[in-house]
């Protein structure tokens, strides 16, 4: 039977089946949770969860190398779709992050201690990662994630990136101009010649979306991995009955591990610390529940950025292809593709700067990095938190020696300067002269 | 015109080409150890932190005994005007008779964050200003500010316009009213505080990837114009000096780029005369020395309409707009630059010395 489905259709599906093998496992995680049998089964539900993933991508690409070239896909209903899966799969999250946060008890026992320790390090480092993977991705996209480390290997890593997009390109317009040749290709039908899948992954690697695209997996897989890292470490409970009866009643089991880490690191450095502090549960509660919005509010940003990046490069090639076959038409033309190439960077880049000037494309970039802010803020905050218990420097802490230091410098300098002007307005050359000699010889760099 | 059958029955051999260009390319940049920028010879003669000064040693005959102070911006380093000995701003103004000193701002680090505007223009200026005074034995001196660092340039002229002789400013933002910009634009919709509370200094790294997004297809211009040279060692090398300077980035100061942001890009405080150092209100008015203010007609990063207004907005009577043909780094390494602009420079400096 023939499969009429589009790229974009075929995308989605896919898409809507990741995520809904996504929440059905994420539901059966947490069930397990509640009633114990997850501690036993460790992350098995994970592996399987990742198994389907994979399952549903590969078939996804060969569905859509079928679609590739019959190319059916209209560019907007494409771009449109993408827009609004991005959305759904970012309210999924939402809602998946609001199952995560529900009530919580309190409980502590004070056998655990060692325990406590490494399920907390593991709850850190997955909890770390995903706000590390956030930040880098949107910091420093692909081409720039070693940026400073050596200027010619990253010449060639953009060398290569450079490449990749042109080859993108010109296999793309490849069908459309042999149609130019052969006099079949109509200026007004860009989109049957033009494969969408092929003219966004351009689009991906120019403006490095290449990780932006992935950044809701990243988010995805990082509270994934925080949920299974979780079960990990649960493992070596599997002996102390109490404590798994009080992890059965919690309904939030990866915030509870958070509340409880905290606590047990305090205990376990109570004989350390001048007095043991209350638990910050409730504050802790508040600052993961923040962070969930902000990651949401970074997401509809970001797509919200991708898809008027995509919505400008369609409009621009479909004028560009237009005015291209125009020029064969009148047989007129392109020296060669690289000149071809050439045009369509400065027309491109033309509009593209045009869409960067409007206020819609401001904004969303805005919120972007205001959300990225956020959530740097609140990881900061939490990890204060998590930190507090240890013979360690907080951050707090260092900004207050760096404040003192910065405020001593300036008072030095200020003395300096009014003890030369002083002295210089006594009259008393010599005073004045030793001064700025003083100065002057502080001020001057030693040789080693 | 080529044959649109040619050309695309040779798309395959085209890509193939490039990919042969690919692989001497990594086999030539593997093989590259070092990339000199910056060699113009110079001595150290004050320091601050991290923050120091230098003088350049040049063994032309000076036209000038009024010193010349170079502040360049926080944004990047002072490298891009003595990027290679035969483009090279720096070499150019010695040659024609100026006695030289430029700041080096260092790269701060965590401990530095606290380090604000008003230091920046009453500790580490003025604290170069008077190094370079007592180095020279003059009690006034030139000020050359670029971009940023001619932002400094006019507020610390301003605020002290009895220590400076002359001021020369170079692509330098004064009035950001305008939308012209994208950095100007973008700015506006980002909440400073929380992206400086958040990260107490901002990074090098944040801030080149704004910058390579305002000409989003420059980048794989360079990359096509880069595989047409890469097996021409000179041209590589020029290549490659350039992205030498561009990746080094340093990070800037927090609460100095609070400041900075909120005060002028946002709120436009200094064209007002409404932007405080300290105690201290800033009135452009203040500034009556001579004043040659430079613009570069292309520049995407600091606009012509966020330079030009100066030259309304100051006190001195003896000023002079200087438009240049070209981009932002144009003005520094550009053909026109060294024959044109620097020449232009040096005679305005001399003939008020």
């Amino acid at each position: 039977m023939e499969n009429n489905k589009t790229f974009f259709d075929n995308w989605v599906e896919t898409q809507n089946k990741m995520m809904d093998q996504w929440n059905s496992t994420l539901q059966k995680g947490m069930e397990s949770a509640r009633t114990n049998d997850a501690f036993q089964a460790g992350s098995d539900w994970m592996k399987q969860w990742m198994s389907h993933q994979q399952e549903m991508v590969n078939k996804f690409k060969e569905a859509g190398k079928e679609q590739t070239e019959k190319n059916k896909a209209g560019m907007n209903s494409f771009l449109d779709g993408w827009m609004e899966n991005q959305r759904h799969l970012s309210d999924t999250f939402l809602n998946s992050l609001k199952g995560f946060s529900g009530p919580y008890m309190n409980g502590q026992s004070d056998n655990y201690f060692e325990q406590m320790r490494n399920a907390g390090k593991s709850w850190m480092e997955a909890f770390n990662t995903g706000a590390k993977n956030w930040t880098d991705a949107y910091a420093r996209p692909a081409a720039w994630a070693e940026m400073a480390q050596k200027t010619t290997s990253d010449t060639y890593r953009a060398m290569k990136s450079g490449f990749e997009a042109y080859s993108v390109m010109a296999r793309m317009w490849k069908p459309m101009m042999d149609k130019m040749m052969t006099g079949e290709f109509s200026g007004n039908a860009t989109h049957q010649f033009i494969d969408p899948a092929a003219f966004k992954a351009y689009l991906d690697k120019l403006f490095n979306f290449d990780h932006g695209t992935a950044l809701l997996q990243q988010l995805m897989g990082s509270w994934m991995k925080m949920a299974a890292e979780m079960q990990d470490s649960n493992r070596i409970f599997d002996n102390i009955d109490a404590w798994k009866n009080q992890m059965a009643a919690f309904g939030n089991p990866v915030l509870e591990l958070a509340n409880r880490t905290a606590d047990g690191l305090r205990q376990m450095l109570a004989p350390f610390t001048k007095l043991a502090e209350q638990p910050k549960a409730a504050k802790v509660k508040e600052l993961v529940e923040q962070l969930g919005k902000e990651y949401n509010n970074a997401y509809h940003a970001l797509t919200g950025l991708q898809y008027l990046i995509y919505k400008e490069g369609a409009a621009t090639l479909d004028a560009f292809v237009k005015s291209t076959a125009n020029k064969y038409a009148d047989q007129e033309g392109y020296k060669d593709f690289n000149d071809l190439y050439s045009e369509w960077l400065k027309e491109s880049g033309a509009a593209f700067e045009s869409l960067f000037h409007t206020d819609e494309y401001s904004r969303l970039q805005g919120e972007a990095v205001n959300a990225q802010s956020n959530i740097k803020l609140a990881t900061n905050e939490l990890t204060e938190i998590f930190m507090e218990p240890f013979p360690v420097l907080l951050r707090s802490q260092a900004d207050e020696i760096y404040r003192t230091n910065h405020d001593l410098k300036r008072r030095v300098y200020e003395l300096e300067k009014e003890l030369k002007t002083r002295t210089a307005k006594a009259g008393d050359s010599a005073i004045a002269d030793k001064a700025s000699k003083n100065t002057a010889a502080a001020n001057r760099p030693r040789k080693s | 015109m080529m044959n649109m059958a040619d050309q695309f029955s040779n798309a395959a051999e085209i890509a193939a080409r490039m990919a042969d260009k690919m692989m001497a390319g990594y086999q030539i940049l593997s093989e590259i150890d070092e990339i000199d920028v910056a060699t113009a010879e110079k001595e150290l003669i004050w320091q601050l932190g991290r923050v120091k000064v230098y003088h350049y040693i040049s063994s032309a005959p000076k036209k000038s005994q009024t010193p010349t102070l170079i502040s360049y911006a926080l944004v990047n380093r002072q490298d891009m005007m003595d990027l290679q000995p035969d483009r090279s701003y720096i070499r150019n103004l010695l040659n024609l008779g100026l006695d030289l000193y430029i700041i080096d701002w260092g790269y701060p680090t965590a401990a530095d964050k606290y380090d604000s505007l008003e230091d920046y223009i009453e500790m580490y200026l003025d604290g170069a200003v008077d190094a370079v005074c007592e180095d020279s034995g003059q009690s006034k001196i030139n000020l050359m500010g670029i971009c940023q660092g001619g932002t400094f340039s006019v507020i610390y002229s301003a605020l002290h316009p009895e220590k400076i002789k002359n001021l020369v400013t170079l692509v330098t933002p004064i009035d950001f009213s305008t939308n012209d910009g994208l950095l100007i634009r973008w700015s506006k919709d980002m909440d400073i505080d929380a992206l400086v509370d958040a990260n107490g200094n901002i990074s090098g790294d944040f801030l080149n990837v704004g910058f390579a997004t305002l000409k989003p297809m420059m980048q794989a211009g360079k990359v096509m114009n880069l595989m047409s040279i890469i097996d021409d060692k000179d041209k590589l090398m020029n290549y490659l000096r350039m992205e030498k300077w561009i990746n080094d980035s340093p990070d800037q100061a927090g609460e100095c780029y609070r400041q900075f942001l909120k005060d002028l890009y946002q709120e436009n405080k200094l064209a007002n005369n409404e932007l405080k150092i300290g105690r201290r209100t800033v009135n452009l008015k203040d500034i009556t020395m001579p004043v040659m203010n430079v613009y570069a007609t292309e520049d995407h990063l600091v606009p012509p309409a966020a330079t030009i207004p100066l030259n309304d907005l100051i006190g001195s009577k003896d000023k002079s707009l200087y438009k240049f043909p070209g981009g932002h780094i144009g003005v520094f390494v550009g053909g026109r630059s060294q024959k044109e602009l620097a020449p232009a420079v040096a005679e305005f400096l001399i003939s008020r010395d």
